[in-house]
């Protein structure tokens, strides 16, 4: 697992082991591979409502890829604050300083993934398509849970709590 | 120096890739919703048909890698590779829209009383189709729309 950064100093990635690239860019090819989300659609049909509604969300789910990266465009040309992409995942997080914050950047259906690792400074560790209400619904969104808490482990493990710990790693990992 | 100014000092320009993979897709998301409903329509059409990628690609006497990649819709397609497609798919991928009729229209300027009476005219006959002929309607319409009589 290696940590690799999109924007400077507000955003990085997870790059796991088995994939041959980083998460983000990952998701956004996979989201833009028809074939992919043809797929994923056909074999999701029960949560879209029937057959009727490969079609239409064909077309959603461009879109929604669209606005995606415009955004992330406009965050890494400092025109959106990042604080306001990233929310976070557990609604009943109320406490402002949780430590390496579980958080969602959501656009309809797609969902991106990622720990705040410090004001302004976030960790994205996977992402998702998803219909359901729950991420412990279905497996794809439930293996999203199991890799944001990894990440969040391994987090912890090597001492990484804020934007400095994380430097210090990550300048450790690069020697 | 402290960490972050290190770290940034290791990563000088390698961070470009991401932000110029994203302005790729912004600068020719045009071509790419194309080719990404073509491919749509491709794959909807191998499930009707009940072939496969790789029947596909025989028939147009390509590599089922290649098939696998117009599905993709990632790639410029060219009139030419489409014609194989539909004569392959037996389906039309792409359709060009017939040039508009042109409309007659009357002439609406310099307007006298002759035509603000045909003006009156034709919006009481459009509003008695849409909504039936309603004097309420008609006396709201002549005093939103200041109607000329």
């Amino acid at each position: 697992m290696k940590i690799v950064s999109i924007f400077a100093d507000k955003l990085f990635s997870i790059h796991y082991d088995n994939e041959s690239q980083n998460e983000l860019t990952r998701l956004i090819e996979l989201w833009g591979n028809a074939d992919e989300i043809h797929n994923f659609l056909a074999s999701n049909v029960n949560d879209i409502g029937g057959i009727d509604k490969i079609e239409p969300l064909q077309d959603e789910l461009l879109n929604n890829r669209k606005t995606l990266i415009e955004i992330l465009y406009k965050i890494g040309t400092n025109k959106i604050d990042i604080n306001l992409f990233f929310k976070q995942l557990n609604n009943n997080e109320y406490q402002l300083n949780v430590l390496l914050s579980k958080r969602k950047g959501r656009v309809n259906y797609l969902r991106i993934y990622a720990l705040k690792i410090d004001e302004n400074c976030f960790l994205v560790t996977g992402g998702a398509i998803k219909f359901t209400k729950l991420m412990q619904d279905r497996p794809h969104t439930l293996k999203e849970l199991f890799k944001i808490e990894k990440c969040r482990t391994f987090l912890m493990q090597n001492d990484v709590t804020d934007v400095d710990s994380l430097y210090e790693f990550l300048n450790e990992d690069e020697q | 120096m402290t960490n972050k100014e290190k770290f940034l000092k290791l990563v000088s320009g390698s961070d470009d890739a991401f932000l110029e993979m994203l302005k790729w897709n912004i600068d020719n998301e045009p071509w790419l919703k194309r080719s990404q409903a073509i491919a749509f329509r491709i794959l909807i059409r191998l499930k009707e048909l009940n072939i496969s990628q790789k029947d596909l690609a025989e028939r147009i006497g390509v590599s089922p890698q290649q098939v696998n990649k117009w599905v993709k819709g990632k790639e410029n397609l060219s009139l030419e590779t489409i014609s194989k497609l539909e004569k392959a798919l037996d389906f039309e991928l792409i359709q060009v829209t017939p040039k508009l009729k042109e409309i007659e229209m009357p002439v609406l300027i310099n307007t006298n009383r002759t035509n603000n009476q045909f003006i009156k005219n034709q919006s009481h006959k459009f509003q008695n189709v849409c909504f039936g002929d309603n004097e309420k309607f008609q006396d709201k319409a002549e005093s939103e729309y200041n109607l000329a009589s």
